[in-house]
């Protein structure tokens, strides 16, 4: 029998495979959370030291105090390896082991205003209507900085970030800085509803990914073309969708909604990102 | 709605049945016959086949995993269409790469020397195992592939993986199904 005869036939029966494999690869769930202590475990020492020197570069006076606590911190690592402390009260800094409930502890810079943990505990969320899924792969890898302004957001990640001043049901916007150990930024504007709950989150970074944090959460991927844009990634269910993900002009970029957006809806928002 | 009610209707033989499958299952449906026939008008006709194909099987048949159930037969029809329209040439789209990549699974003079029905069933069996030692990462990547259809950079982007990482876990993963296939004596 000729091998594409029996390779067409192999092909036929791997659709007569056991339906929990099948619904497995549809599912919509978030896979479980992965440790968060790896990188951080392995390379505490090191992840400090990028931290600073990414710092360093970017934000002046403010950075150069923060550079001094960062070095403390480096200096403490040997035994808690995660807790990094700002001096710039406008500046918050925190951990993923702590924001995600590991051994160590959030210790936001005196001065400045806790951030509610579990508003960035949003990272897990599924794809159901009602959270905001911004999980990234490699979130728990990163140090995340929390800034009250645009300016101050774009002066950290380096980069020119034009976005909506709110959407529909924000009251507020939080500004954070995902650093990565290998110096990448992820600028994020987080849309909060008057009880502080995010319900909308828009990303952009000099990477050439998806950088949304979702990827198996949905049951439906689609592609369009958007104007002036190009191809926009959509992902969400049969009722509509609640991400859409691009790159243009060398940027990739996200947008994620708490509800569940037309097609038309979601590309409105989308052409306000740039 | 839920899936029990649904399958509740066809078994009653409402029609409504069909109106609420293609609601909830629609889109997917569609997705699935697109990532095999790369037509949308051919896709969407893949799917109202899918939703006579399941009048006619529901009842006797009464699905456990019912989505399951709806993109298996979405997925043979979508092949039927697809070997249908190219029947004379090799065609385009992921089809053909993918049967070429199953071909490494097979050797040369692998054909099995029990009747169809029993190859087939035997093949079902062997798959199912295969599947169930692979990690989880690497057996969805497999499904997304040769289930779905969906090409290396689609699934790269779905899991937020590097190209290489699924290039690599699809070719360790058709490796060991090549030794299970050779060790259970077909196509090795």
């Amino acid at each position: 029998m000729d091998k594409k005869v029996n390779a067409t036939r192999l092909l036929r029966a791997i659709g007569e495979v056991d339906d929990k494999y099948i619904e497995e690869a549809m599912e919509t769930a978030a896979p479980a959370k992965r440790a968060v202590t790896t990188s951080l475990r392995r390379y505490g020492g090191l992840i400090a030291a990028v931290a600073a020197a990414v710092l360093l570069l970017i934000a002046g006076n403010a950075i150069i105090r923060f550079l001094g606590a960062a070095r403390s911190a480096e200096a403490e690592s040997a035994t808690h390896n995660a807790t990094v402390a700002a001096a710039d009260e406008n500046i918050r800094v925190y951990d993923h082991n702590a924001i995600t409930g590991g051994e160590a502890a959030a210790q936001p810079n005196q001065g400045a205003e806790e951030v509610d943990a579990m508003s960035m505990e949003t990272e897990a969320a599924g794809a159901e209507e009602g959270d905001l899924c911004v999980r990234d792969a490699d979130t728990y890898d990163c140090l995340t900085f929390v800034f009250d302004s645009l300016d101050d957001l774009e002066e950290s990640a380096q980069l020119d970030f034009d976005a909506p001043e709110s959407v529909d049901g924000s009251a507020s916007c939080t500004y954070i800085n995902y650093v990565y150990e290998n110096g990448t930024n992820i600028a994020e504007i987080q849309y909060l509803d008057e009880n502080g709950n995010p319900i909308c989150a828009i990303r952009k970074a000099f990477v050439q990914r998806n950088i949304s944090g979702c990827g198996d959460c949905y049951s439906i991927h689609d592609r369009v073309e958007a104007d002036g844009i190009g191809s926009v990634n959509l992902l969400g269910n049969n009722s509509g969708y609640q991400v859409a993900y691009w790159t243009h002009g060398g940027y990739s970029y996200s947008v994620t909604t708490v509800e569940i957006l037309s097609e038309d809806a979601m590309l409105e928002l989308v052409s306000q990102v740039g | 709605m839920e899936d029990q009610l649904i399958i509740d209707m066809y078994f009653a033989r409402d029609e409504q049945a069909i109106v609420c499958t293609r609601d909830k299952y629609g889109r997917l449906l569609r997705s699935i016959a697109y990532g095999i026939l790369k037509s949308h008008e051919d896709s969407e006709e893949c799917e109202n086949d899918t939703y006579l194909k399941t009048w006619s099987v529901i009842p006797p048949t009464r699905p456990t995993a019912f989505q399951a159930f709806l993109a298996k037969i979405t997925r043979n029809l979508s092949l039927d269409r697809y070997d249908q329209m190219h029947a004379a040439k090799r065609g385009a789209g992921e089809v053909p790469l993918m049967i070429d990549e199953l071909e490494e699974c097979i050797a040369d003079q692998g054909a099995a020397s029990t009747d169809d029905e029993t190859q087939d069933e035997d093949l079902k069996r062997i798959l199912d195992q295969f599947l169930e030692t692979l990690p989880q990462d690497a057996r969805k990547i497999f499904m997304r592939r040769y289930f779905f259809g969906d090409s290396v950079n689609e699934i790269a982007e779905r899991f937020g993986f590097g190209k290489s990482k699924v290039k690599m876990s699809l070719s360790r993963s058709r490796d060991s199904l090549s030794v299970l296939l050779k060790k259970e004596g077909y196509y090795g």
